[in-house]
């Protein structure tokens, strides 16, 4: 079986994962409602999107 | 490679995903609103797949009108193209006599994906999918919200005016009057307003009453009730 040649750093492995990053998710503020909803989403306070009710949120 | 290794899997075989697709679609077609929730995945797939259906309805209604089949048949053959993949003798009617014919102007785009965000549980990401025609009519989506705006105004003036007319005709009610002109100015606090000054209207009219009893005893009782139906009241 293949095996690696050299030893893996620490450093080889942290210096690729600075790539690895968490993105907060796009949240926009809810045109009808003003509380905060997921963008091209249903508001899930007030059930609009796009000026439109979709939802029947109690 | 993935060339034309289109759609999605669904994580089931091609059985199992087939008769999957064939129960979101009758659901869709035989619920009254027209409209399911299911997952994002499973409405984008259910979207080509129900549009296609639809289409073959419209296409065999169209033809039936143009006079293709003789004595006012039906287009069999199509309806038992849709029975193959629809296994509800229900919902193959229903896409037939009813929505092809209210789609019959619409050029592919009958359906309608709206996002809801993701389910607690297993996160899965989960969406509407709903037919447009049978969508309820709303006003203020997107392209008309600046007029439902400047709607709110002009409905509650009219009554304002009526009010501050007819008011001012009544003769207790001069003090009054420039109470009921601000509220005109002010229209969205009216229904509140008017209902003060219908109160201030009881007030005034049993004190007048007090002092000329002929000519103010009956805007006394119309008043007392509360009435938030004003155009009536001042008639005295
Ligand atoms: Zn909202």
């Amino acid at each position: 079986m293949p095996n690696p040649k050299r030893r893996h750093s620490k450093q080889r492995t942290a210096k690729r994962r600075t790539h690895y990053k968490a993105f907060p998710s796009s949240v926009a503020s809810c045109p009808n409602c003003n509380s905060p909803k997921l963008t091209h989403a249903a508001c899930p306070e007030c059930g609009y999107y796009n000026g439109r009710r979709v939802l029947n949120v109690a | 490679m993935r060339h034309l290794k289109k759609g999605r899997k669904l994580k089931r075989t091609w059985s199992h995903r087939k008769s999957l697709l064939s129960n979101l679609a009758t659901s869709l077609i035989i619920q009254d609103e027209k409209r399911i929730k299911t997952t994002l995945a499973k409405a984008k797939e259910l979207r080509p797949f129900i549009e296609g259906l639809i289409t073959k309805a419209k296409n065999a209604v169209i033809r039936e009108r143009n006079g293709e089949f003789a004595n006012g048949h039906v287009d069999v053959h199509q309806r038992r193209e849709v029975a193959k993949v629809i296994r509800s003798k229900e919902a193959v009617q229903e896409l037939f006599d009813t929505i092809a014919l209210t789609v019959l102007e619409r050029n592919g785009g009958y359906t309608r994906i709206i996002k809801l965000g993701q389910r607690r549980g297993d996160g899965a990401e989960e969406a509407i999918i709903q037919l447009v025609d049978f969508a309820p009519k709303q006003d203020g989506a997107t392209s008309t919200r600046r007029k439902t705006k400047s709607a709110k105004a002009p409905k509650a003036a009219p009554v304002v005016a009526a009010v501050t007319e007819t008011v001012a005709d009544a003769p207790v009610v001069e003090e009054i009057k420039d109470v009921v002109t601000e509220i005109a100015e002010a229209p969205e606090t009216v229904a509140d307003a008017v209902e003060e000054t219908v109160a201030d209207v009881a007030v005034a009219a049993e004190e007048a009453s007090d002092a000329a009893p002929e000519s103010a005893a009956e805007p006394e009782a119309p008043a007392a009730e509360g009435t938030t139906n004003e155009g009536e009241e001042p008639k005295a």
